[in-house]
């Protein structure tokens, strides 16, 4: 299991969560990557980052008036400022007893619940279970860039996957995509211009 | 885990099509649609490439396999955008070839013919599928014609070696015999030589659609088979004696020298050669065996009149089965002097005979003239050296076949005469026999069957003639008198439909023009479908088999008349009984 | 509505035609100081004579007193040294209050120490004290009051300060924010004295540690210069009867005086000292003295005034560093210019209202451990808390 923990839980809902962290944090998780969240014992909700957030304050609104900003300001800032990094996080699935489920998690996490970054092993396990189901869950909310999502994701799960051993994930998993948007010609073609990328 | 059509693509062209015996069993499609009247629609799952029009399927739906014909086939999108743009020019060829696979696809369409029930599991239930399997081998349970559909997304599958043995028969059982094999797997099909003999049968192709090897094909069948005498009127001599392919210049062996005791060479006239070879005999025509409808028949060849029935009516009333003995003596305008010395017609012309017999002189002078073409027939002969038209009806009998080969004679009027002539008289003994076999007269023993092969039958069975001809009195008959024809033709819009409609069997190569192919297909269900398969035809070796003779209409890669032909076929020579082996020899 | 604005509209003529004829009396005045400027420029011993003789007639008398540089002296910005140590403090309270449900008083201290050449990041600390319960009142019984508790925090600034002083790469600054001397009117003189000594106590331990001090003073108001040349302007008897309470130069600040000679950013004026009751005790080396600075970019400019200790106003050159590091340091923030180090300590020594709630909490529970009986809050407090704002997930 992977110990790089990313944030801690900041709010949450059912179908996602946003997660709190210091921008020194912030090299590890990267938009599309997936996350887990231990809650109890044998239960623990997985999800994918759709957002990393970086909020501004006065002082970094005054600081970019500035013509020069020494290093060591910028790392004050970035290392020691309590600047609100938010990363949105949208729930793929469930992990109970030791089986993965691609529902949405009867409970979400709650306030402070750590964050920790998916190892490969464990985004290959998540991922190759089943069939697809948790691409429901980023298709659902077209408000989001799931073109994009959809393509970072595809190429960290892939890259987990042929280091399990599976190379024929990713075919699979885009030709499931096609399967569940080949009645939004806009969309899939938008999706697969942004998988072709990677 | 995965769905098994997810890896397919219906459009890819780079592979090849590959055909084996493992490949049979593999899904090539699911049903989508469809129903009785219109044909079966399945989603194909393989590339387009690997199956072709005519192909023969089976649909597996539960407990029972549906056989059928793929009979066209309809490229299709989820979503008309996806055909219209090129996204192969934009997306990476892995990505365009998924998305491809799951947009772009190709429709079947399957003509389903046939459906049987499947056994049950061996190892799940042996005692059901031993009663399942008893059952098949008593024949209750066999292909039966289409009477329900399959189940939706029930699989596509090529039909492999078995299933095509399953419907056409496997090869060396019983009567099937290879005709050829099936397009994409390469299986064997059999036609069953005695159901094909059962009704008139029909081969037709344009020309050098290899009409006449296939034709050699089935006659060497029916002659191996030995169930049936056949009859070949051979007017280009090419069936009986060896031969030269007009197109690859190869020796193409004949009848005679395969089957040297079973087949008898007979020549049309007193001392004909055929290529070079002596006959086993000649046939000469006696002038007492012409009947007046023989002439009749020639109305369009020889150009008669209206009025010549009536002058042949009124010879044969004066001069029995002599009439065209006294007819062809008589001279026209032949005049001599009376008693008085006025110059009066002379007693053996026509005119007298005219005078005499109340018939218009100029009408008996005319037909007289016309009929010289005959008069001046060589092989029409008032005495014969022998009965050789008996000992042709003794051949048959006798489980021996006849080549007539025409020699020289190879003009319409001698093809038309003679072949008409002696069918007619071989059709009256046969029909004679029959009735005295039926009812049950002391000695008589059921007559053999008999096929007779005719060349180039629209000459025969046009409109205009198939009034006046035995033929299409055999082909409207059936087997009732245990005659029955194989016609051999190039163009089968030119032979009357209801003779057409007779034909039990049909076997066609690819025909060019589209009455012809409406013509092959008169009064058979699914027609619009076989038209499409008809017209697609390979134009070489590829013939399409259908009506009654077969199960199932299917489009076969035709066997090749060569000499490994010859081989399969009398593989089994050596173990045959020296019996055999002399009486081939001639003893 | 809250404000009647109609009434106010009708009092705004009047307000502006005053507020005009007071600005153009001021400028008045103002012309007449920068000709005094000009004229003492280098009197510098007769000022120093004059505000030597007014220390005995005037009682709080408050005003610059002259060093040794003329009165019109611009000193430009030198260059910044390559690597130094700039560290600031800041301090924050939760002031004891009779609203709440229990008396206490929490003093946050927030530090930064940035080593500038260095490339680190800079080091954060925060230094949070619990008041003893027993310090919390007055000998009469009473809280102490919020001037108090001020005057603690500015201890604790300097204590941390010194605290974190060990080991410094030098040059060292530290700031903090206002006067470095102690300007308050508390009631409780006891206490006031016992932390001057303290707060004394540690400016001498940064001296020994070589570890610069000033207290930065943004937008100044005062008018120290103003007042050291009305002391030359007034007659020996008016000197006797000046009162701070009514004054010649009433509204000429330091700032406006200065502006028109201070025009390059980094540029600073003469060094003073100051003149007052309270710097009295700032003896020696700790004598405070000032300048000003001007922090402002090209064309704009803004003047601080920098408080430091004699130690540093006599060596030129670490008032040279002094002066080139506040003006990077106020310029990094653009422009709004402060220094950025000392922006920085404050944010860090905030004491939000949820730790405000979080340490009252701490105590009741702690309270009510023990058995004590805690009050309710008051009314007033209970209303006030009841406003928070919450956020809620929406995907």
């Amino acid at each position: 299991m992977s110990e790089i923990e990313i944030g801690r839980l900041l709010r949450s809902g059912t179908t996602g969560f946003v997660v709190g962290c210091k921008v020194n944090q912030l090299n590890a998780p990267s938009f599309g990557a997936m996350v887990r969240v231990p809650l109890e014992a044998q239960y623990q909700v997985y999800g994918v980052i759709y957002d990393i957030h970086i909020e501004d304050d006065g002082l970094v609104r005054q600081l970019i008036t500035a013509q020069d900003v020494p290093e060591e300001v910028l790392k004050d800032n970035r290392e020691n400022r309590n600047v609100p990094v938010e990363i949105g996080v949208l729930a793929l699935g469930y992990e109970q007893g030791g089986r993965i489920f691609h529902l949405l998690p009867p409970r979400p996490p709650l306030s402070l619940d750590a964050i920790f970054l998916c190892s490969s092993g464990e985004v290959a396990h998540f991922t190759g279970e089943g069939r697809f189901g948790y691409f429901r869950h980023i298709l659902r909310d077209r408000d989001k860039p799931i073109e994009e999502l959809l393509a970072a994701h595809l190429y960290q799960a892939r890259a987990a996957q042929v280091d399990a051993g599976n190379e024929a994930w990713y075919q699979m998993a885009v030709g499931e995509l096609i399967t569940l948007m080949r009645d939004d010609y806009q969309g899939l073609i938008k999706t697969l211009s942004a998988v072709s990328e990677i | 885990m995965f769905n098994s059509h997810l890896e397919t693509n219906g459009n890819d062209m780079s592979e090849q099509t590959v055909s084996t015996s493992e490949e049979s069993h593999k899904p090539i499609g699911y049903i989508i649609g469809g129903g009785l009247k219109a044909n079966l629609q399945a989603r194909l799952t393989v590339p387009a490439q690997k199956v072709q029009e005519g192909a023969f399927v089976v649909v597996e739906s539960g407990n029972w396999l549906f056989y059928g014909l793929v009979t066209d086939m309809q490229l299709g999108s989820t979503d008309p955008r996806f055909a219209d743009e090129q996204t192969e020019t934009r997306l990476p060829p892995e990505l365009a070839k998924l998305l491809h696979g799951q947009t772009l696809f190709t429709n079947l369409e399957v003509m389903a013919a046939l459906m049987m029930e499947q056994g049950p599991d061996m190892n799940e239930d042996p005692e059901a599928y031993q009663t399942w399997f008893q059952k098949v081998m008593e024949e209750e349970i066999r292909p039966e014609p289409v009477k329900t559909v399959p189940q939706h997304h029930a699989e596509v599958r090529l039909a492999g070696a078995g299933d095509i043995a399953e419907i056409f028969g496997k090869e060396g059982e019983k009567a099937f015999f290879r005709i050829g094999d099936t397009i994409e797997g390469g299986h064997p099909v059999c036609v069953n030589l005695d159901k094909l003999v059962q009704r008139s049968s029909g081969i037709f192709g344009a020309t050098g659609t290899g009409k006449s090897f296939l034709t050699r094909v089935i006659l060497a069948g029916l002659i191996k088979r030995d169930k049936t005498a056949v009859l070949i009127f051979d007017m280009h001599n090419e069936y009986g004696p060896d031969d030269t392919a007009s197109d690859t210049g190869m020796r193409v062996p004949g009848l005679k020298g395969k089957f040297p005791s079973k087949v008898r060479m007979v020549g049309l006239g007193r001392g004909a050669t055929i290529r070079g070879k002596t006959p086993d005999y000649t046939l000469e025509i006696a002038e007492s065996d012409i009947m007046p409808e023989d002439i009749l028949m020639l109305s369009q060849e020889l150009n008669l009149r209206e009025t010549t029935p009536a002058t042949l009516n009124a010879l044969f009333n004066k001069f029995g089965r002599n009439w065209f003995h006294e007819f062809k003596n008589m001279r026209p305008h032949a005049v001599q002097e009376d008693d008085e010395g006025n110059k009066v017609p002379a007693d053996d012309s026509i005119e007298a005979w005219a005078n005499e017999a109340n018939v218009h002189q100029l009408a008996a002078i005319g037909l007289h003239n016309k009929l010289n073409r005959l008069f001046d027939c060589p092989y029409i002969v008032e005495n014969p050296a022998g009965d050789a038209l008996n000992q042709m009806i003794n051949n048959l009998d006798n489980g021996q076949h006849i080549v007539l080969s025409f020699g020289d004679h190879e003009e319409d009027l001698d093809y038309l005469f003679v072949s008409n002539l002696i069918t007619r008289r071989i059709r009256d003994v046969w029909e004679h026999r029959t009735n005295n076999f039926r009812s049950g007269h002391q000695g008589a023993t059921e007559p053999r069957p008999l096929v007779i092969a005719v060349e180039e039958a629209h000459k025969l069975l046009n409109r205009e003639m198939a009034s006046q001809t035995t033929f299409s009195t055999i082909a409207r008959e059936m087997r009732k008198y245990y005659v029955t024809l194989l016609i051999i033709d190039q163009r089968p819009s030119q032979i009357y439909d209801e003779v057409m409609s007779q034909l039990g069997t049909r076997i066609t190569g690819w025909l060019g023009d589209s009455d012809d192919i409406q013509s092959v297909l008169t009064g058979l269900a699914g027609r619009d479908a076989l038209r499409g398969m008809l017209a697609h035809l390979q134009p070489k070796e590829e013939v399409l088999m259908l009506g009654w003779g077969v199960p199932m209409p299917i489009v076969v890669h035709s066997r090749r008349y060569d000499d490994a032909f010859w081989e399969e076929l009398l593989e089994k020579k050596d173990r045959r009984s020296n019996r055999d082996i002399l009486k081939d020899i001639g003893f | 509505m809250p404000v009647n604005l109609l009434d106010i509209q009708k009092k705004l003529k009047g307000f502006g035609a005053q507020a005009l004829a007071r600005k153009e009396e001021i400028a008045v005045r103002q012309k007449e100081v920068t000709d005094l400027i000009q004229g003492y420029a280098h009197r510098l011993d007769e000022l120093k004579a004059r505000v030597s003789y007014a220390a005995d007639v005037v009682r709080h008398l408050r005003c610059a007193l002259p060093v040794d540089e003329p009165l019109d002296t611009v000193v430009p910005k030198p260059p910044l040294p390559k690597k130094f140590t700039v560290m600031a403090a800041d301090g924050s309270q939760i002031n004891p209050s009779r609203h709440a449900q229990v008396a206490f008083c929490v003093i946050n201290v927030g530090l930064i120490k940035m080593v500038r050449g260095s490339g680190l990041t800079p080091e954060i600390f925060t230094q949070s004290q619990l008041l003893d319960y027993d310090s919390l009142f007055t000998p009469s019984g009473v809280l102490i009051s919020e001037g108090m508790v001020a005057l603690k925090r500015d201890l604790r600034e300097r204590e941390a300060l010194a605290d974190l002083a060990e080991d410094l790469l030098l040059p060292a600054i530290s700031m903090t924010d206002g006067p470095l001397e102690l300007y308050r009117e508390p009631q409780e003189t006891r206490e006031f004295e016992k932390t001057l000594d303290q707060y004394l106590g540690v400016l001498k331990r940064l001296h020994e540690q070589g570890l610069m001090t000033l207290g930065y003073v943004d937008k100044p108001g005062s008018s120290l210069i103003g007042q050291l040349l009305e002391l030359v302007e007034l007659s020996d008897q008016d000197l006797e009867a000046y009162s701070h309470r009514q004054r010649k130069f009433a509204g000429v600040n330091d700032v406006s005086l200065l502006s028109d000679l201070l025009v390059n950013p980094g540029d600073r004026s003469a060094i003073f000292a100051i003149h007052s009751e309270t710097s009295q005790r700032f003896k020696g080396d700790l004598a405070l003295h000032f300048f000003y600075l001007n922090v402002g970019t090209p064309g704009k400019t803004h003047l601080a005034r920098v408080e430091i200790p004699a130690w540093v106003a006599c060596d030129h050159d670490l008032v040279g560093v002094l002066q080139a590091v506040l003006t990077e340091q106020t310029c990094i923030m653009g422009s709004r210019p402060y220094p950025y180090i000392l922006h920085r300590a404050h944010e860090v020594a905030v004491v939000t209202l949820p730790e405000h709630q979080h340490v009252e909490e701490m105590i009741v529970a702690e309270f009510d451990r023990r058995g004590i009986s805690v009050d309710e809050k008051s009314n007033k407090q209970y209303h006030k808390d009841l406003d928070r704002t919450k956020t809620r997930y929406q995907g």
